[in-house]
Formats: structure tokens, sequence, C-alpha cells
């Protein structure tokens, strides 16, 4: 094979004046283009190619030798690297890129290594801020370490390049900045949150199921923000008069010589639940657990926050619409931060769709993790990805039998419909114990008629869940359609239970009461029923918590220290990652829903995601074997985190429900006294500046609010029509592509068969000379 | 704490912190590892030409952890190893190791990427590349018919100019639209 030699003995940078190959028309023709183009064109276009007059010798001595001049077969990782970082770098100094031939006096891999776009060094290196941006940039250029460090060693050395006085100075400091910033990152791991134990989970099992690790360490960090955000209500909003003693309450209560004064009832509230009754017998434990007694009183529930102006630094502060306030913002900020995350995967999809699917290339190029560490887990991985290769192809296989694959449709259709009525007399069954426990009381524990419902709920949600997952298997669905299908079921049996929950709890409370009642005389209300309403979701989290940490120490490890031991294949247990995340989802999806009656809910999820944490660690390494699925960490934290955004809304509709409608309870809470809370929006709303108000009933008066309306319809159908042409400009720049590479091959082919016939016509001239 | 072991000299550590994604701290971190593969030829001073000159073969290379289980391990050392064989001196080791860390730029892992995958170093990964990596990522457990099918739908899936072959550019295009880059 001939060893290809770079174009003759030019030294290490060039630069080509005389644009023989150019002419002017041409020139004219480059700078008329559009932007786009002449970007690509600076990158790629160089004033003079290779294969110039005096190669023409090395070409007829081997005509392949052409195809390794080709500018695109030169490697091109330098350019690519560029065009990301210096497009700005472009425009600004006009820098004129050249190519640097490195010979590399090497056999093997490395034999030709053109390094394009060096930046000319006696231009624009004047200043020390680009000489420094070009030796950051040595990092990413893919070339050998030997190489890099002449580069750097050119760089500083340059002629025009002088360290003077306040140039020195600046250089100084940008060094000690990088020395800075690099220290801090050597840091960074120690004070970061459970770095260690990812880094380690992921060198066990990759980052697919590390992924799932990873949602929960976002999940608390948005707790954590809630916490913070809620604090300023808790410091100021809490009434601190509730820790006198019960006779300043009832001398108040006197005082009105009312007894259904808010004062009044608000007492007999106090009198019930914070005092005690003897016959239940409230301590600190079942306190916690239930949430009721001496947790009832503090922050954490609604009831304890007081109504109307308090006392602050800085002034009055209006509790009630600070309460409000902050709700709202957490709502605002969490859609916020969903958003971001879901508009990644949106974006995913969009291209998918756009340029297919690259189902067989992500499997080869991204199927491996260069995380895992761990013998057994890379076997495992291994064959993770021989078995999704084996269904992928099979899937092709039984789509390229057409019609056969409509019988098999029709063989299935029945037992999937059958399957699908299953399913759903469950959902029913579920939800109608759900209700049958609601009427059931347990009077010899309070604990137990108080938990009774959320275990129901919880027990229920695992063992559907677990029935879901056996009888997806009869249904003969693809390999990958199976456990979409169960994370599809088990999250409608969640929100089934949960929506059977809510309205249970609504039409107990929904007793029409007078406006100066304390409660309703009809049926037996609570006097407090936002806290009521706290204590459930309150119950129900601390159930399935409960419950998932029981079950994993109780149910899961003995089942697997008996497949280790037996070998039996029924007691196999895998780490489902969707029924983990449903998990956490869920979760989040009750603290979105309990932060109206429960503000400090967050700190209790951050606590208890805390522990999940490491209790689902503790199941993916010693309760569960290795996945035999290879897992897209960012797909199915993706797909997760659009399954949280759509909890986010319907957890929105309750929330918005009892604000606009229901009646706050008379008793307890920032809003007593109020017809509802939609009152006092509206009177806060009047009592605004003037200017305010004007202008918002301006902006929704009709011809205003029809402009704007327009206005948005015509901005979005023009972003609609620019993108519908964006696709079809890109289905012809594929064409396209595809015509020039076939256009290059054809000109090879012709430039190689002439060269050729030049060689034969030589040979022959030559022949017969000599005869 | 006594004679602290310079084991480079200042400049080098600066050259190596802006030729590598890597801190002082990393760098030396490498270097120990560098040792352990092979305490008995790599010294533990390099203030003079022993990061060019010390070479640690292959085989004893592709026991470090990171490498270990990656069925790509050898093919790894070959693409850094200025010989193709594998044999790598501490610059070239420490330029592997920063190329997969996790500060690197993701344009020059999907360089090396590229350059790992091309098995016959012709700058573009044919079929032959194509099934030669398949055959290592799954331990030889696919048929051979198999094979040559999962490498054709590769290229069907990803070659854009229709020459039956992945340059570069459409590597890189694959890649970037990859959920998850390794």
């Amino acid at each position: 094979m001939a060893r290809v030699k770079s174009p003759k003995q030019r030294p290490a940078y060039f630069r080509i004046r005389n644009s023989a190959n150019m002419s002017g028309g041409e020139r004219k023709k480059r700078i008329t283009q559009e932007q786009a183009w002449e970007e690509a064109g600076s990158e790629f276009y160089q004033e003079s190619y290779p294969g110039a007059l005096e190669d023409l010798e090395v070409l007829k001595r081997d005509p392949n030798h052409l195809k390794t001049l080709l500018p695109s077969k030169q490697n091109r990782g330098a350019a690519t690297n560029r065009r990301v970082h210096e497009t700005k770098a472009t425009m600004k100094c006009k820098t004129r890129y050249q190519t640097m031939t490195v010979r590399k006096g090497t056999t093997g891999a490395n034999a030709e290594i053109q390094v394009s776009l060096l930046p000319d060094l006696s231009e624009n290196l004047a200043n020390e801020e680009s000489t420094w941006e070009e030796i950051m940039k040595i990092k990413a250029t893919p070339i050998h370490m030997s190489q890099k460090k002449e580069l750097k060693l050119k760089l500083q050395s340059a002629e025009t390049f002088r360290l003077q006085g306040l140039k020195q100075f600046k250089w100084q400091r940008r060094k000690l900045w990088q020395k800075c910033k690099a220290h801090f990152r050597e840091n960074q791991s120690k004070w970061r949150l459970w770095e260690g134990s990812l880094s380690s989970l992921e060198a066990y099992t990759g980052t697919g199921v590390s992924s799932l690790f990873r949602f929960t360490k976002w999940l608390l960090c948005v707790n954590m923000f809630t916490v913070l955000l809620m604090y300023p209500n808790y410091l100021l909003g809490t009434k601190k008069q509730y820790n006198s003693s019960q006779q300043v309450m009832w001398d108040l209560c006197d005082d009105h010589n009312d007894t259904t004064s808010i004062e009044c009832c608000a007492a007999t509230y106090e009198n019930s639940s914070r005092w005690a009754s003897p016959e239940i017998d409230l301590d600190t434990a079942v306190g916690l657990l239930t949430g009721a007694g001496w947790l009832e009183w503090t922050a954490f529930f609604y009831g304890t926050y007081a109504r109307g102006n308090m006392k602050a630094i800085l002034g009055d502060y209006n509790v009630s619409i600070g309460y409000l306030v902050s709700n709202f913002l957490f709502f605002l900020i969490t859609f916020i931060l969903i958003c971001k995350n879901v508009t990644k995967t949106v974006r995913h999809k969009i291209m998918e769709r756009e340029n297919g699917n690259y189902l067989y290339s992500n499997l080869i190029f991204g199927g491996w993790d260069y995380c895992l560490q761990n013998e057994i887990n890379a076997k495992m991985r291994q064959k993770a990805i021989f078995t999704q290769l084996k269904h992928l192809l099979d899937l092709e296989l039984s789509q390229s039998r057409g019609h056969r694959d409509k019988d098999n449709n029709l063989r299935v259709m029945p037992i999937r419909l059958f399957i699908n009525v299953i399913v759903l007399a469950l959902l029913v069954t579920s939800g109608y114990i759900v209700t049958l426990m609601l009427h059931v009381t347990y009077p010899w524990h309070i604990l137990l008629s108080e938990y009774s419902v959320p275990l129901t709920i919880a027990l229920l949600n695992r063992i559907v869940g677990f029935i879901f997952e056996k009888i997806t298997l009869i249904e003969n669905y693809n390999y990958f359609n199976v456990l979409r299908v169960t994370a599809l079921r088990c999250l409608i049996l969640r929100l089934t239970n949960l929506t059977v929950f809510m309205f249970s709890l609504y039409s107990r409370l929904n007793c029409p009461r007078k406006y100066n009642e304390c409660a309703s005389a009809a049926c037996n209300t609570p006097l407090c029923w936002e806290s009521y309403v706290g204590q459930q979701i309150y119950k129900l989290i601390i159930s399935d918590v409960l419950l998932q940490v029981f079950l994993t120490f109780f149910l899961h490890f003995p089942r697997s220290f008996l497949y280790k031991h037996l070998h039996c294949s029924s007691l196999r247990q895998e780490f489902l990652l969707f029924q983990h995340y449903l998990d956490l989802v869920y979760l989040q999806l009750l603290g979105f829903l309990g932060i109206f009656y429960a503000p400090f809910l967050p700190l209790l999820l951050c606590l208890l995601l805390f522990i999940l944490f490491y209790v689902k660690k503790f199941a993916c390494i010693y309760n569960c074997v290795p996945p035999l699925r290879v897992h897209y960490g960012f797909r199915c934290s993706a797909h997760f985190m659009s399954i949280l955004f759509l909890c986010y809304v319907l957890s929105l509709l309750p929330i918005t429900y009892s604000i606009l409608y229901i009646m706050p309870s008379r008793s307890c809470g920032p809003f007593k006294g109020l017809l509802s809370v939609a009152h006092l929006i509206k009177d806060t709303y009047t009592q605004l500046p003037v200017w305010i108000t004007s202008s918002i009933t301006h902006m929704f008066n009709t011809p205003y609010f029809l402009l704007i309306s327009i206005i948005l319809l015509l901005v979005l159908y023009y972003y609609h029509n620019v993108s519908v042409t964006n696709r079809e400009m890109v289905q012809i720049l594929k064409k396209q592509l595809i015509l020039e590479g076939q256009d290059k091959q054809f000109l090879l082919d012709r430039l190689s068969a002439f060269i050729k016939q030049q060689q034969d016509k030589q040979k022959a001239a030559m022949a017969r000379s000599v005869n | 704490m006594g004679n602290k072991l310079v084991v480079f000299t200042e400049e080098q550590l600066e050259d190596y912190q802006d030729c590598t994604f890597f801190t002082r701290k990393e760098i030396l971190r490498a270097q120990k590892r560098f040792r352990e593969v092979s305490p008995s030829t790599v010294p533990k001073q390099m203030t003079g030409v022993e990061p060019t000159t010390v070479r640690v073969p292959v085989h004893k290379l592709i026991t470090i952890a990171e490498l270990r289980e990656n069925p790509f391990g050898q093919r790894i050392c070959q693409v850094f190893s200025e010989d193709g064989q594998g044999n790598l001196n501490f610059e070239e080791f420490l330029e592997l190791l920063s190329v997969f860390s996790e500060q690197a730029s993701r344009d020059i892992k999907v360089f090396y990427a590229f350059k790992i995958y091309d098995f016959d170093n012709d700058q573009y990964i044919g079929m032959s590349d194509l099934e030669i990596g398949i055959r290592l990522l799954t331990r030889s457990e696919l048929s051979v018919q198999e094979l040559t099918q999962v490498s054709e739908k590769v290229i069907e899936e990803a070659d854009v100019d229709g020459d039956g072959k992945l340059s570069f550019m459409e590597f890189e295009h694959v890649i970037l639209r990859a959920p998850d880059s390794s």
C-alpha cells in the first residue's frame, strides 16, 4: 500500500497568497451567498486544495491516492470543534483559516492528520486575550499530546506576543482565576450531595439506572427550595397567641358575646383538638403518625396560620395574602422548572421524528455504558445489548411478513381486549374497595382507624400493580411495549385510587354550612377541614413510604436471598425502573396536592426522599439482579418528567376548585370568616393602586384583548410555517447530499479511469520509443 | 511532613493542565494509577523525559478499572497510542483519561469515539468495522447472518450520502441525536 506523503516539504503552517485556482467571479459569488453557507464555506473552504500540479506525478503512480486527498477525507474532528466555539470569533477577528499539516513519522493509525483551523499567528494574536483563548482551546483539539505542547509553545513564543506591564498583569490574573476554578472544581465533589453514592451506583449499574437516583436528587432540591419559600410565611404568620393559655381565647370569645363569632369558633376548635379530650390519648408518636394532636398545632398544617395582619419588623404583614402568594410562587416556579426539563424531551422527540429513529445506531454506538465497572453487570449489559438487538431483528422480521402479521394481530386482539376488560374491572374494584374502607371504622385502636384507608390505598397500588405486570405477559406485546403498557396501567391505577379518595373526601366535607356556623350542623364535618385534608394527605404519604420500606426489607430482601441460594426462576426480581420512578412521581403528586393545606409538606418530602434514596439503592444493589434491558437514562428520566408534569397539572385542579368554590373553615387558618378564598383575592385586587387595576381592566377590555390574541395567533401561525418550511428544507438537503455523494463517486471513478488511460498511453509511448 | 516527592516539575504540570481537562490533583492521581499498573517500569518521579519514554504494554493497561470490563478496552488503548499497538506512555494515558472524563467537551469525545469504532483506520466506519464492533459488544453471541443484518441496518439508518459507510460527519450526526453520550 503506497504510503501517502503530505504534499511536499511545506512549513508547518502555510499561507496561500496566490489563489491561482480562484477567479474574481468565483470570489464574488462566494461573498454574495447567504450567511449560513458562508459560515460553512469559511470552515471547509481552502484557498488551494492539495493535489496541485506537482502531485500529479504521485497520482500517476497510484490513482487511489486521489481519494485520500479529498477534503472530506481529512479528519474534520478539529473542524467541528472549532465550528461550535468559534462562529463568534469568525465574525470578530476574521481569522483566516489555514491548514497545518503535521507529518507523523509513524505508521499505523496516525499516518496523516491534518488539523484545520489553527489561527495564523502573525495576524491576530497581538493581544493576550485571544492568545489565552487559543491556549485554552488546545485542550479540545484532538491531536497528540506532544503536538499540543508544541502548539502551546508556539503560541506563547510568537513574535507579536509580548507580555509587558498591564498585559502581564492581565495574564497573571487569568492564570490565577483559572487556578481558582480548578481548585473549586476539585473540591466540589466533597460538598455535593450523594456524589459518592451516585458514582458508585453508576459504576455498578450504569447510567440508565442511576438516572432514577439523579431524579430523586432533583426532586429533593425542588422540595428544599419550596421549604425556603414557605419559611417567611411561617416565621411571620403563625399565631403566637395560641401559645397563651386557654383563658385568653375564651375571654376574646366572651367579649363578643356571640357563640358563633370567629374567635369563639377558633376557641372551640382549639379546645377540642389541642387540649385533647381524654378518650383520645394522643402521645407523641401517635400524634406524629396521624397528624393530629401536637402536630396539628405546629406550622406544618394550615390551622395555626393567623388571619389578617401580623406585626413584622418592617410593618404589617398580611398573613392571608402572604399564604396565597407563597403558594402561587411555589406552583409557578415548579411549573418553570418542570417545563425546562420537559422541553428537552419535546425537542428530542421532534428531532427523532424528523431524522428517523436511530434504533440500531443508538444501540451500537451508545449502548455500551462506559461507567460500568462491575464484572457481572458488564456481562449482563452485553447480554442486554444482545437481547435488544435480537428483539429488534425479530421485530423487523415480523414486520416484513406483512399479512402474516395481520393474522397474528387478529389472534392477539381478543386476548388483549379481554385483558383490558380485566384491567378495567380491577381498577373499578380497587376504587370500590377504597370507598368501602372509608365507611368502616375500627374503634379499637386509633392508629388502625386512621390508617386503614391510606394503607389500603398503598397496598392496592402495589398488589394490583403486581398483577398488571404479570398479565401483560399474556398479551403478547412486543419486547418494547410490554414495559410501556404496564407503566401506563400502574399510573392509571394510582390516579384512579387517588381520585376516588379525593372525591370521597369532598363528599364528606361538602355539607352546606351557613356562613355563621362554626361547623355544619347537618353532618359531622371537622371544625377545621383544611387541616383534616392535610392530615389525610400526610397519612397517604407516610403509609406509601412505610410500605415501600417494609416491602424492600421484609419481602424483597428475603426473596432475593432465597433466589441466590435456590436459583428458582420465579423468585427472580429485576430492578423495575418504571416502578420506582412511578413511586417518586406519585410522592411528588401528593406533595403538590397537599401543599396548600400543609405548607411544610415539602420538608417531610425532603426527609422521605432522603430515606428513599438509600432504600432504593439497597434494593438496586442487593435485592435485584442486574437488568436484562438496555435502559437509556435520559429517555427514562425525560419520560417520567413529562408524567410529573401531567401530575402537576392534575393537582392544580382540586386546589383551584377549593380556592374558588369551597368555603374556608371558620375556626382556623388564614382565611377564616371569608366566604371563599376567591373573595379575598377580589378584595385585595380592589385595594391595589389604581393604575394597576385600571391598566389590567383596560388590557382585558374586549378590543385590546382581541388585538393581543390576534397578534399572538399570527405569531404562532408564522412559527408554525417556519417549522414546516424547515422540515421541507431538511428533506431537500438530504436528497442533495445523496446526489453529491453520487457525483463525487462518479467523478472519482472517471478521474481514475482517465489517469489510468494516461498511464497506459505513456507506457505505450515509452515502449515504442525503446523499440 | 518530611521530604515531599516531586513527581512533576511545575512546568510539566502547567503544560498538562493546559493540554488536558484535568486539574493538578487529577493529574497526580492519574500518575499514581499509571504507576499501579506497572510499578516496576514506571518511576515515581517523572520530571525528565519519562512521561514520553516509559511505555506500559497494553495487556497490563486493560487491567485498570475503567477499561477492564469495557469490550473496547484494547481498541481504546490502540487509538491513543502512537504506534497503534496500544502501548501507552504517560502522556497518552493522561490524554485517554482526560477525553473520557466528565469535563471533556462532547466534540472531542465524538472524535475519539469515531476513531475507536473505525477499526481499520480508513477514516470511515464500514461494514467490517461495524461487524467487529458488534461482535465485541455482544461477546460473539450473534450469528454471522444476524451480524451482517445489524450492520446493514446501522448503515441504512445513518448513511446519508449513500456511499455505504459512515463518514465522520454522519457518525457525529447520529451521536449528537442520541439521547445520551458515553
